[in-house]
Order: structure tokens, then C-alpha cells, then sequence
């Protein structure tokens, strides 16, 4: 007994003896001009060939042996530091990064960093760099999120007259978009044609289209991650745009230099001002037109080294009108969110970082239709309270935890209808609401095995609850007692590894099951925001959804060329579809619950991506195959059919090239297969009227989608003068293709049927004719 | 001055863009496999014939004229119906159909003259008593026309009477004498229990107030006054059909009728539907306009039947299509029908008639039993 006693001393002297002291160092990365902290940058030892991003607030822990070191600073843009450490304690380090003056080798997009597409244990996550795709053509000179993101591929929109974008095959319901981790509902403005994100704004972009981490869930396709500038805590800025169609401010600087900023930024178009003369008093189309305006602001206050909190904020408008006096037809459209967060950042230690928010957002819109007599109106509203706590601990390189509890009470408007046919109006006594809890706790973790082989390991518990209202201390309490009723409660892990083949290639795998507790119902077989947000309740079970995808990575010439295949396949259970017949007012004043169906769904898909990142030229061709079906026992016969935004193909090029520092001119082409139809086959008479029958659901193809944009961008950049300005020339849409946006059947002719003579015909209306646009903008 | 120039043209070539670009523009949608079906509108209803309309379906996009509506007619057909006890009637198409053979009656010999001028794909169960049609009863119909055969259930469901009918003026109608008829009904405490109502205006004084540029033979800014009649039955407006779930079942309410269009292809009804402001309602009596002609109240023929689920199902995919039609926000939806191999509705309507006058000091409870010429 005493010699096992001693042995097992010794051994554990041997052991603390042979085992080198570590220690952390850790601190903040940000811009050295503006102030900003930076998200994502790279703190890379060369050393051991160790390297660890910052986080969402510009944070960074790296716990390793006692030593000496030399560590790189990088951040794409920027010039990179280097710094020389004698690692013999915690050490704090806050790195400032200057402007990069000389402006080579400048990406189209960032993605990651020179070899992040192969190191990272994350797959089908992509990273965009705002400050670097102002260059692209802009849709009449405004640069955007979304557009930009579409471009990739997995990533659709439903062409012009998009609400939304589709991932991978996923609905536009089935993307969580967050700024500053406020969910925005619907992210369109002008039909996806501007995110209501203003690029001015904004300062990181990241897409995760598969391979979602433990800390996200609630949505079953994709998590689009954005974030927005603190403002310029250096000194006041300010950032315009005037365009034809639109224009944009930009105020931002410091409350208290270096320890407080703000930034507020607004947009608005005026194209309704502008093209209403110019339309014919004749023209049917007199009364069309559109205008938005947003605006997007933020706070922060550093109070120390440990603490800093942040107030942002976003309100935008849109109201959309389409006359067509000829047919009798028109349509209104008012819509638009508003978000609020407020966190709070708290460094415990060097190792142990938390973020807590508290977040309000509201989606509201209004459709309203009209054709000679029959008309209709409805109006839908979400409005969410979210909490939130999120730990971040890396106690050594080989580890970084996250876990973390979020909670969110949503009262949803799901319909609220009013009609009119002839002089019969209908309209609901009152509102109705509903209301439910949504809640999870995760855990995750960023495993290096070894330096072939890192997984990124994660476990999600979600909870949703209909019928309120609760507190959250109460909903936890029901949770753990499992007392409510009407409760669904489900675990989903997240699993994504990385297996390196040599220095610039990688194999990825990553596996992710999610559940999704609200959903989007769409009445019509046209994009359009006429989707009403509904919850899960005992009737409208949790979307399920599982997704597979492997992929290969490999980067050429010294990281010059990225090129990736993905193969993806997902499986989704429970989604929610309108019942044929389904009418909107049998939902007033009730549930819609009873006018839903359910059914499956099933995504396949190849992705292959190749991109040039150094050099006077970049760009990339991106080209995605894939196929999205959905099978319904109570749709089209229970026959298997392919989903409204079922794609086969979905090319883009990009091409950017810089003349010289004063010229830089770029293009893109897209194309995509068109989008689906349910075809009109016969007619019938029956009780003195005709009727029509539709062929098999979604089984017309209308014509592709193609496109093709330029622009060129003239900079006017004087050193040492306070006032820069550059003029940006777009055509949208070169070769003016009239692409489609939807098809509808109307009767022509004289007389009528039993006198006379007519002709059915189907009629194409396309949106964006060849726009050209200039915007200058400017910065001081 | 320089740069004012590219903007000019640029400006220019944005204002003369909706002449370079078609915003709207036809397409070529034909599909090849179109399905050339028989429509059925076949009923049935206690105490009186059962009768079959036979249509055939087109190509949405062939063109329609005189041509088309004379050509859409299904004659030739063998179609019988049978009932779950055995027994078993023939559909004798109108063409073939010796009305003077079996009555004398100058009123249906001309009724079915019309018919068989008009609805040459009519069939109809030829000879009386019409005691084959009764509640609570299934029955089966087969129609085969060329070598194809088509088949269809339906129940005729047991008739349950409106409590009472009343007409009311409506303050926010268009002018000030038109209403609506209001009904009270006690819905039977059994599930499922689907009403149909659907009116014929067997008198109606219509007033027609004319502009600038009347037609031929009426003078500019007068009135016409006519005494026309709806010739056929009409569904009422906006939820003709209506069912018991939702919370209705069991239960009493009051509701009202919505006057449906007479807008039919296969008639010329412009006489009986020009007035716009008048949709929707009926009219009781009263000129408003300024005329020296008598204005009567309507007197309206009203019938209200039950059908069973299946048959409310088709009636209100049909509904759904009048009032979405055209509508591309609309999701397309079928009818649903019950004819296997074919499209359309074999139904069985309990049908009570009540037959009422436009006027707001009477309240009507007893039934009404029109002839047989009142009935289509």
C-alpha cells in the first residue's frame, strides 16, 4: 500500500514537472483608423503554426506553453502586425492594425483568410468583407448584402420579385437572418432587389449554409450573421451617396474618443418621384410605384478593459403599388421591420469571455389586391422579446468552448383579413393573436485532435411552447418540471470536422439535425410577401430537418486560387403548405391551423467554386446542380413535386478589375433555370360559368433567368485631403432581358363568349428593364 | 459640360426605356397533353327529375366563339342512375325527349322546346311520377359516351327547413332601396350538415340609367325600364355553400344572402345583369331614378337545400376559383370533382323553395313547391 502510494506521488511529481507552465495571451483586435473591432481577425504563432480568430466582439484567447514567440496580427485589408512576446504570464495584448496604403492584392469578396478555407473546421460557411465588395455593380449604384451573398453558390433568390434567398434548397422562411443578433423577418427591401441592410453600416457578413454550429438554431437552411459597425471612435466621419434612384448618409465618430462611438446611417429612394412623370397618363401602368427608406443606428460605450455594452437599432418602410389599369388589376404592398439589441460584453478572465442581450424585433406588412370587383387584403405582424447569454471559453488552443441558454417570447398576427367582392365587404371583429415561447441551451466545441484532424463537436437543446404569456423564469421552470402542455422539446446535435490532406488541401464533413418552431405558410404560387408567420402548435408540428455535406477544399499557388467542391443532401420533415382550396378568410378571428397540410421535403445538390483572390483581376464562377422536391399526401394527388424555387442550375461570374488607382471596372453574369408553374390545361363550362384545370403542381418551367451587369468606379483619392469622393457607373441588366416574374391567363377579344370572339392567352410581366445609374459618393 | 452630357443621355435612355422593354408580354404556354374530358352537372332533387348536363372540356387556349359554345355539348350519351336498393332510371337526352308525348301542357312544351334549342347536351328522367329521388338515400350514376365510361356517388341528404326568411334594406348599399334576404336557421346538432343557397328573380323591374352615348334607339341621359326575369337559378354570392364546422353546428343564426351575378356563358344575360351598382342585392321597389314607370319590389324564388360533404367540397373549390380567377396570387386549385374519368359534380340537393317578396313587413316561414319549369 505505501509503495503504490509513493509510486503514484512520484508519478504525479514526474508528470507536473514534465508538463510546461501555460499561459494566456489574449485582448482585443481592432482598425487603428476607425476604431472598429475587428471580427475574424487572425492570430497566427509561427512557432508551433497555431492561429485562432477573434470572436464577434474583436476577441481573442490563446492559452499556450511558456516561451518565446513571434505572433501575426492579420486582417484581410489591413496591414498585418507582428508582434514579439516573452510568454511568462497572462498577458493582455490589444493590437491596433493600420491601413493597408498600398492597395494591391485587394479581394473581390473576403472569404476567409489566406488558407482559412482549409484550416477551418467549419464547412459551407462563408465570409464576406463589406469594405471589399463595394466594387461589384450595384443594382443603381447601391451596393448590397444580399445580392452580394446570391452570388454564391448554394445561395438563390426567386429572380426579380424575390422576398427572400433560398439555400440549398430551403424556403426563404428557413434562413435565420440576425443583425446584431436581432432576427430580421423579412430582409428585403424592393423584393430582394436591396437587403435592408445598408452596407455603410455594416461591418461583417457571415453566411453558414450547412455545418451549423451548436449556438444557432431555429432555422432549418442557413444563418446569415450580421454585423454592424461601432462607429468610428477616432474621429467624426461622414459617408454619402447620391444616386438617381437613391441616396445615403452616413454619421458616425467618437462620444468619448477611444471609449464611446456612434454611427447612424439612412437611406431612402425616391424612384417613385422620379418615374411617375415619366409614365404616360395612358399607360396602364400609371400608379405604379415604389419607395423605401431605412435607417440603421448603433451605440456603444466601452465602461473598462473587461466591460463594454452596445445599443443598436434598425427601422425601414417599404410600399410597393403595380397598377395595370387594362386589366382592372392592382396591388399595394406596405411592409417593413424594426429591431433594438442591447448587449453587454464581460471578460470573467482571459480564458472566459460572455456576451448578454436583450433584443426586440417586429415584422409587419400588408398586402392588398384588387381586379375589377373581387378585392383583398391582409395583414400579418411578428413581434419577438429575445434573451440571451453566451460564454466563450478557450482554456487552450486545442479547445473553444461555447455554451450558452437564449430565450424568445413571439406574439404572432398571423392573418388578418378583409375582402370585398362586388359591394360585399367582410372584415373580423378583432385581432387575433397568438403567442409562444421559444427557448435552447447549447454547448459546442472546436477540437484540435490533431494537426490533420479538428472537429468541431455540438449539442443543442431546443424548446418551444405555444400559448403564453409566461416569464422566462417561469418557462425554464416548466421546462425542467415538464409542466406545460403544448410543448415540443427536442435535442440536436451538430457535428463538422476537418481532415487535412497537405498544406493547401482539406477534406470537410459536417452533419447537422435542427428543428424549426415558426413557419412561413404561402398562399400564393408567386414570391411575394403575402406569407403569413405562424407557430408550432399541436396541430403544426416543428419543421426537422437533417443535412449531410462533404466537401473538398484545395487553394493553388500560394493561396492565389481557391477551388471547392460540396455535395450536400438534406431531408426535411414537417413543412407546411396551404391546403388546395385553402381560402385566407376562414383564418379570421382563428387559428389557420385547420387550412394547413403537411408533408416532406428533399434537397440534393453539387456546388463547385473556383476563385481568384490576387492579383488586378479577381473574381469567381460559381456553379451549383441541384434539385429540391416536396411530397404532400393532400397536394397534387400525394405525387411527388418539385418545390416553387427548385433550381436545377445556378451559375454566377464575377469579374473585378483594377486599371490603376483610379479605375477599377467590374462584372457579373448569373443564370438560373426558371422558376416553377402550375400549368393551366383545359377549360370547362359548368353552371353557366367557365372553369379552369390545372396540370400536375410546379410542372411548368417558366423561361431562365439571366443577366448580366457592368460598372466602373472612378476614385478620386487625394492623400492628406480631408474630402475623398468616387463615382460609380452601373447598367443593370445589360442586354435588357425582359426576365419573368410571373405568368398570368387573361382573355382577349371583342364581344362576348356567346357573341363574339376571344383568345386565352398567357401573359409574361417582367420587372427591371436595362437600368443604367450613376452615384457619387463621398467621405469626409 | 462634359459630364453633363453622358447624364443627359443616360436620363434620356432611362425615359425611353418602357419603349425598349416589354413589361408585360405574351408567352407561348401551350401544353401537349390536354385532356378533352366530359363535364357532368348532374342532380338530383326530391320530387322532381334527375337531370344531367353534359360539356365537353377544351384547351385553355384554342379560342372561344359561337363555334365553341355550339360545339361543347355532349349529345349520344348513355347515362343511367342507380339507387342502393336496386332500382334504376335512364337519362333520356332533350333532343330525343317527345315532351308532347306524356303532357299537354303548353307551359313545358315550351319550357323544353327552349331547352332542347339551347342545352342540346341536356338529359333528363323523362317520365313522372319523380318519386326516384329521395332523402337519405345513395344513389350511382354511369355515363358512357364512346367507349368511355364515367361513374359517381352522391346522397341526398334529409331537407331541413330555413326557421324564417325577411328582407331588410341595406343603409350602405349603393342606392336606397335595395337589401338583402335574411334567413334564420337552427343548424341540426348532427356534424357535417352543408346548406346550398342559390335564387331566381321571377320578377324584377330593372332600371337603367343612361349616359352620353346610349345604344342604338335610346336616347342620350334617359332611363329604360324593363320587367325582366332571371331564366335560370343562381348561387348566391360569396359562400353559397357552408358547412357546419366551426363552431356552428348545433347551434341557431341569423345570416343573409348575397344576390350572385347572372352572368352566364351559354345565355345572353346582359339584359338582366347591366346594372353594376345593383350587385349583390335585390331590389324592393321604390324609383329612384327619374321616370314616370311603376317600380316593383323583386319577387324572388329561393332555394335551399342540403347536399353532402363531398358535393360541398366541389361547390366550394368552385367558388373559390370564380372569386380567385385570373388572380396569379392566387394558388391554382381544381374543382374537386366526384365524376371518375371526367370533371364536374353529380350531386343530391334536399331542396326547399321559398318563394318572396322584396319588402321589409313580412316575414316568411312556409315553404313554397314550384312546378316543374320553375325548378331550373
Amino acid at each position: 500500500m505505501k509503495n503504490t502510494f509513493l509510486s503514484l506521488f512520484l508519478c504525479l511529481s514526474v508528470f507536473h514537472l514534465s508538463a510546461q507552465e501555460k499561459y494566456t495571451l489574449s485582448g482585443y483586435v481592432k482598425d487603428n483608423e476607425t476604431g472598429e473591432y475587428l471580427i475574424g481577425a487572425t492570430v497566427y504563432v509561427k512557432e508551433n503554426f497555431k492561429g485562432i480568430s477573434t470572436n464577434q466582439y474583436g476577441f481573442y484567447s490563446l492559452t499556450i506553453e511558456e516561451g518565446n514567440y513571434t505572433v501575426d496580427y492579420a486582417f484581410l485589408g489591413l496591414k498585418t502586425q507582428q508582434k514579439k512576446i516573452n510568454l511568462n504570464k497572462d498577458t493582455r495584448l490589444n493590437v491596433a492594425l493600420e491601413t493597408n496604403a498600398i492597395i494591391t492584392q485587394e479581394v473581390i469578396v473576403e472569404s476567409e483568410g489566406a488558407d482559412k478555407n482549409i484550416e477551418s473546421s467549419n464547412m459551407s460557411q462563408v465570409k464576406i468583407d463589406v469594405k471589399n465588395i463595394k466594387k461589384l455593380p450595384a443594382f443603381m449604384g447601391e451596393v448590397d448584402v444580399l445580392k452580394t451573398i446570391q452570388l454564391l453558390p448554394g445561395v438563390q433568390s426567386s429572380g426579380e420579385g424575390s422576398s427572400g434567398f433560398y439555400v440549398r434548397g430551403g424556403g426563404p422562411d428557413q434562413n435565420l437572418i440576425l443583425l446584431d443578433e436581432a432576427t430580421v423577418y423579412n430582409a428585403s427591401h424592393l423584393f430582394g432587389f436591396f437587403s435592408v441592410f445598408n452596407a455603410d453600416a455594416i461591418k461583417d457578413i457571415n453566411l453558414i449554409k450547412g455545418g451549423m454550429p451548436a449556438q444557432y438554431g431555429g432555422r432549418l437552411a442557413s444563418v446569415l450573421d450580421i454585423s454592424m459597425k461601432e462607429g468610428n471612435s477616432k474621429k467624426f466621419e461622414v459617408d454619402g451617396g447620391l444616386g438617381l434612384i437613391s441616396s445615403k448618409l452616413t454619421l458616425q465618430g467618437p462620444i468619448k474618443k477611444d471609449t464611446s462611438s456612434f454611427i447612424i446611417s439612412g437611406r431612402r429612394t425616391y424612384i417613385d418621384v422620379l418615374v411617375n412623370p415619366l409614365i404616360n397618363d395612358t399607360s396602364a401602368f400609371k400608379g405604379t410605384g415604389y419607395y423605401f427608406f431605412d435607417l440603421t443606428s448603433k451605440v456603444n460605450y466601452r465602461i473598462s478593459d473587461k466591460d463594454r455594452i452596445f445599443l443598436s437599432g434598425y427601422f425601414g418602410r417599404d410600399v410597393f403599388s403595380f397598377r395595370n389599369e387594362d386589366r382592372g388589376f392592382k396591388f399595394d404592398i406596405p411592409w417593413g421591420n424594426a429591431t433594438a439589441s442591447m448587449r453587454w460584453n464581460h471578460l470573467f478572465n482571459d480564458k472566459l469571455f460572455v456576451n448578454t442581450s436583450v433584443i426586440f424585433s417586429d415584422y409587419k406588412f400588408s398586402f392588398g389586391a384588387e381586379q375589377n370587383d373581387f378585392e383583398f387584403k391582409l395583414n400579418s405582424s411578428i413581434t419577438d422579446w429575445n434573451t440571451k447569454i453566451d460564454f466563450s471559453y478557450l482554456p487552450n488552443y486545442k479547445h473553444n468552448i461555447k455554451f450558452g441558454a437564449h430565450f424568445t417570447y413571439h406574439t404572432f398576427v398571423p392573418g388578418s383579413v378583409t375582402g370585398r367582392s362586388g359591394e360585399v365587404v367582410f372584415e373580423p371583429e378583432s385581432i387575433f393573436k397568438q403567442y409562444s415561447n421559444e427557448g435552447a441551451l447549447y454547448i459546442s466545441d472546436d477540437i484540435e485532435v490533431n494537426d490533420e484532424l479538428k472537429i468541431n463537436a455540438g449539442l443543442r437543446y431546443s424548446s418551444f411552447q405555444f400559448g403564453g404569456p409566461i416569464t422566462v423564469l417561469q418557462y425554464f421552470k416548466n421546462e425542467f418540471s415538464g409542466d406545460t402542455i403544448n410543448h415540443h422539446r427536442h435535442i440536436e446535435p451538430r457535428l463538422s470536422l476537418r481532415y487535412k490532406l497537405d498544406k493547401s488541401s482539406s477534406f470537410k464533413a459536417s452533419y447537422t439535425q435542427n428543428y424549426q418552431y415558426i413557419h412561413l405558410a404561402s398562399l400564393s404560387s408567386v414570391s411575394l410577401p403575402t406569407d403569413l408567420w405562424v407557430p408550432s402548435t399541436d396541430i403544426v408540428k416543428p419543421q426537422y430537418g437533417r443535412q449531410l455535406a462533404v466537401g473538398l477544399f484545395k487553394n493553388f499557388f500560394d493561396n492565389k486560387w481557391e477551388t471547392s467542391i460540396e455535395a450536400y443532401h438534406k431531408k426535411m420533415d414537417n413543412l407546411i403548405e396551404y391546403k388546395e382550396g385553402a381560402l385566407p378568410e376562414d383564418n379570421t378571428n382563428t387559428s389557420s391551423d385547420e387550412s394547413f397540410t403537411f408533408g416532406n421535403g428533399e434537397s440534393r445538390g453539387l456546388e463547385f467554386f473556383i476563385k481568384r483572390r490576387l492579383g488586378k483581376t479577381t473574381g469567381w464562377l460559381g456553379y451549383t446542380i441541384s434539385k429540391t422536391t416536396r411530397q404532400f399526401d393532400e397536394l397534387n394527388n400525394g405525387v411527388e413535386f418539385s418545390a416553387k424555387y427548385d433550381r436545377t442550375h445556378d451559375i454566377s461570374l464575377t469579374a473585378t478589375h483594377e486599371l490603376n488607382d483610379k479605375w477599377v471596372f467590374s462584372a457579373v453574369f448569373v443564370y438560373a433555370t426558371g422558376n416553377t408553374l402550375t400549368p393551366v390545361l383545359d377549360r370547362y363550362v359548368l353552371d353557366g360559368r367557365i372553369y379552369s384545370q390545372y396540370g400536375d403542381r410546379n410542372s411548368y418551367r417558366m423561361p431562365a433567368y439571366h443577366r448580366m451587369d457592368i460598372s466602373a468606379t472612378y476614385t478620386k483619392n487625394k492623400p492628406n485631403k480631408r474630402f475623398n469622393s468616387s463615382w460609380n457607373f452601373s447598367i443593370y441588366n445589360l442586354y435588357n432581358r425582359a426576365n419573368p416574374y410571373f405568368i398570368y391567363f387573361d382573355v382577349e377579344g371583342e364581344g362576348n363568349l356567346t357573341d363574339g370572339d376571344l383568345q386565352s392567352k398567357a401573359l409574361q410581366v417582367s420587372l427591371f428593364p436595362v437600368i443604367p445609374s450613376i452615384t457619387w459618393n463621398f467621405n469626409f | 459640360m462634359r459630364k453633363i452630357i453622358p447624364l443627359l443621355l443616360i436620363t434620356i435612355g432611362f425615359v425611353s426605356c418602357e419603349k425598349f422593354f416589354e413589361f408585360e408580354q405574351e408567352v407561348d404556354f401551350s401544353q401537349g397533353n390536354t385532356n378533352n374530358k366530359i363535364v357532368v352537372q348532374a342532380v338530383m332533387q326530391p320530387g322532381y327529375p334527375a337531370y344531367a348536363l353534359l360539356t365537353r372540356s377544351e384547351p385553355f387556349f384554342d379560342p372561344v366563339n359561337a363555334q365553341t359554345i355550339d360545339n361543347v355539348f355532349v349529345e349520344g350519351a348513355t347515362i343511367s342512375i342507380s339507387s342502393e336498393d336496386g332500382e334504376q332510371v335512364q337519362l333520356i337526352n332533350i333532343l330525343d325527349l317527345n315532351i308532347a308525348a306524356f303532357s299537354q301542357d303548353e307551359e313545358l312544351i315550351n319550357l323544353f322546346d327552349s331547352l332542347q334549342n339551347a342545352l342540346p347536351g341536356l338529359y333528363i328522367q323523362p317520365t313522372p311520377p319523380f318519386t326516384f329521388s329521395q332523402a337519405n338515400k345513395s344513389y350511382n350514376l354511369e355515363i358512357i359516351k364512346d367507349g368511355d365510361t364515367l361513374t359517381a356517388t352522391t346522397t341526398i341528404p334529409s331537407e331541413h327547413p330555413m326557421d324564417s326568411v325577411w328582407f331588410v334594406l341595406d343603409e350602405g348599399a349603393p342606392r336606397p332601396n335595395l337589401g338583402n334576404f335574411w334567413f334564420h336557421y337552427s343548424d341540426p346538432d348532427t356534424l357535417g350538415n352543408t346548406i346550398m343557397i342559390e335564387h331566381k328573380r321571377l320578377f324584377h323591374t330593372k332600371e337603367t340609367q343612361w349616359g352620353d352615348n346610349p345604344p342604338n334607339g335610346v336616347s342620350p341621359n334617359s332611363v329604360s325600364v324593363n320587367d325582366v326575369e332571371d331564366p335560370f337559378f343562381i348561387k348566391a354570392l360569396w359562400g353559397f355553400v357552408r358547412n357546419d364546422f366551426e363552431g356552428l353546428n348545433g347551434t341557431s343564426f341569423d345570416t343573409y344572402l348575397q344576390r350572385g351575378t347572372s352572368n352566364n356563358i351559354l345565355f345572353d344575360t346582359s339584359e338582366q345583369d347591366f346594372e353594376q351598382e345593383e350587385n349583390g342585392y335585390f331590389k324592393s321597389g321604390q324609383s329612384i331614378l327619374t321616370h314616370d314607370k311603376d317600380v316593383f319590389p323583386d319577387t324572388v324564388l329561393l332555394r335551399f337545400s342540403q347536399i353532402d360533404y363531398e358535393s360541398y367540397l366541389f361547390w366550394r373549390s368552385a367558388d373559390y376559383q370564380n372569386n380567385s380567377g385570373g388572380n396569379p396570387f392566387a394558388e391554382p386549385i381544381n374543382l374537386q370533382s366526384n365524376i371518375n374519368n371526367g370533371y364536374g359534380i353529380f350531386y343530391g340537393q334536399a331542396a326547399i323553395y321559398y318563394k318572396v317578396i322584396a319588402k321589409e313587413d313580412t316575414i316568411y316561414t312556409e315553404r313554397f313547391y314550384p312546378s316543374l319549369f320553375e325548378i331550373f
